[in-house]
């Protein structure tokens, strides 16, 4: 039942974020909520925080998988997620800054304590089950935090959070199948119909910008999947590319920071490509390395996002098997 | 675009592998903790938190390294 009722939810919230998105980009282009897309030559104006047909839509569609299916984890992922894109929308209209807005993703947790969600056994590389009932109630926020700030990070071309999260849900859905768990399956069908749908308006030259509000959502929904469903290792595998990013990024900078903050900026765009800025000074970024070797376009750039991802998720796969595997 | 994707895609095969490594490594030495139950949790929770840590230092300064060594190779030297 689960497969088939995944099915429907996932055509459902492809159509609803589809068919939505164009309303919000003629509602935020009348609203000035838009941005300039700085990797083109003509710098067009683009409306901004369309992610909010994905925060709508999986929010609603979710009560309804939870009302078929009363399942206490689905209504947690989507609290989590509906938290973080607030705390995403409110950054969208008001800034919140690039301290602020970090320490309050940590909030987006409260659901998992709440409902009890979430079991101190995550199973690692030839360690089935391990023991972290102290530590790992303090990974929780922590986890969602960083999940939900990382996904905001490297939105930084365009169609990069489509094409670096659908691989990752795909192979949270394939390690689900193979271990015969088929209870995360709905909500991560649902947040695969509306990356797919998005990615229509979102990829290179990008109609639509998500926005902070879209990634906070799927950023925390990513992480509460991966801790209500015990999908925890598997999923930090998979996100690696997001790891590394925010890793290279914090460690080089040394301190919590927005984009706009950084005078040395780690990439230059001239005449249609991004280059490597030779500055010792920028910041050691994931698209500054992806252009190290030679200059890229934004959309070979989106490629090797998605391979990537491809590559992080297809290792995910192969983490989640090692998982049961007994080393000793 | 071949040169870029080796690059990225033999860091990140660089760092499962590290991570990999590195949770075999937890694994002999959660072996070594003893039975004692408060002190085990403790020791076992410590234990996996340090060997992060150093995972996330070889990780950083492995990629620093290659990173320097590309940054001296680019050919557009008046870009910053």
């Amino acid at each position: 039942m689960l497969i088939e009722l995944s099915l429907i939810f996932f055509i459902s919230s492809l159509a609803m974020v589809f068919f939505q998105v164009p309303f919000w980009m003629s509602f935020f282009l009348k609203k000035g909520k838009t941005g300039i897309d700085i990797h083109k030559e003509n710098r067009p104006v683009i409306p901004e925080m369309c992610g909010v047909a994905i925060l709508i839509s999986l929010t609603v569609l979710g009560v309804i998988l939870y009302i078929i299916v009363p399942n206490l984890a689905y209504i947690t992922v989507i609290s989590v997620a509906l938290i973080g894109g607030i705390i995403g929308l409110i950054d969208d209209l008001v800034d919140l800054g690039g301290k602020v807005k970090p320490l309050l993703t940590l909030l987006a947790s409260i659901p998992i304590f709440i409902l009890g969600q979430y079991q101190p056994h995550p199973a690692l590389p030839f360690i089935p089950s391990t023991r972290l009932t102290i530590i790992y109630p303090i990974l929780i926020p922590l986890g969602i935090a960083i999940s939900t700030n990382a996904v905001n990070m490297l939105n930084v071309v365009n169609g990069s959070t489509p094409l670096l999260l659908m691989p990752i849900f795909l192979s949270l859905m394939i390690i689900s199948f193979i271990q015969g768990s088929f209870s995360p399956i709905p909500v991560i069908a649902l947040a695969l119909g509306a990356l797919l749908a998005f990615y229509f308006y979102n990829k290179y030259p990008a109609r639509a910008f998500m926005g902070n509000n879209g990634d906070f959502f799927l950023g925390a929904y990513l992480g509460a999947i991966a801790i209500t469903f015990h999908l925890e290792v598997a999923t930090l595998v998979a996100m690696f590319p997001y790891i590394m990013h925010g890793f290279y990024a914090l460690s080089s900078v040394g301190r919590l920071f927005e984009h706009k903050e950084i005078r040395n900026k780690p990439v230059v765009f001239r005449s249609g490509l991004l280059y490597s800025s030779s500055d010792p000074q920028a910041p050691m970024t994931l698209l500054r390395l992806i252009v190290l070797k030679q200059p890229l376009s934004e959309k070979q750039v989106g490629y090797v996002f998605f391979f990537m991802s491809c590559l992080s998720s297809t290792l995910a796969v192969i983490t989640s098997l090692l998982t049961n595997v007994r080393l000793l | 675009m071949k040169k870029n994707i080796i690059f990225i895609g033999g860091l990140l095969l660089f760092s499962w592998l590290l991570f990999i490594l590195f949770t075999t490594l937890i694994v002999f030495s959660i072996e070594t903790v003893e039975s004692d139950k408060l002190t085990s949790n403790i020791l076992h929770d410590m234990i996996g938190v340090l060997l992060i840590i150093l995972w996330l230092a070889i990780w950083y300064f492995v990629t620093r390294a290659l990173f320097l060594r590309n940054l001296k190779k680019i050919d557009q030297p008046n870009i910053s």
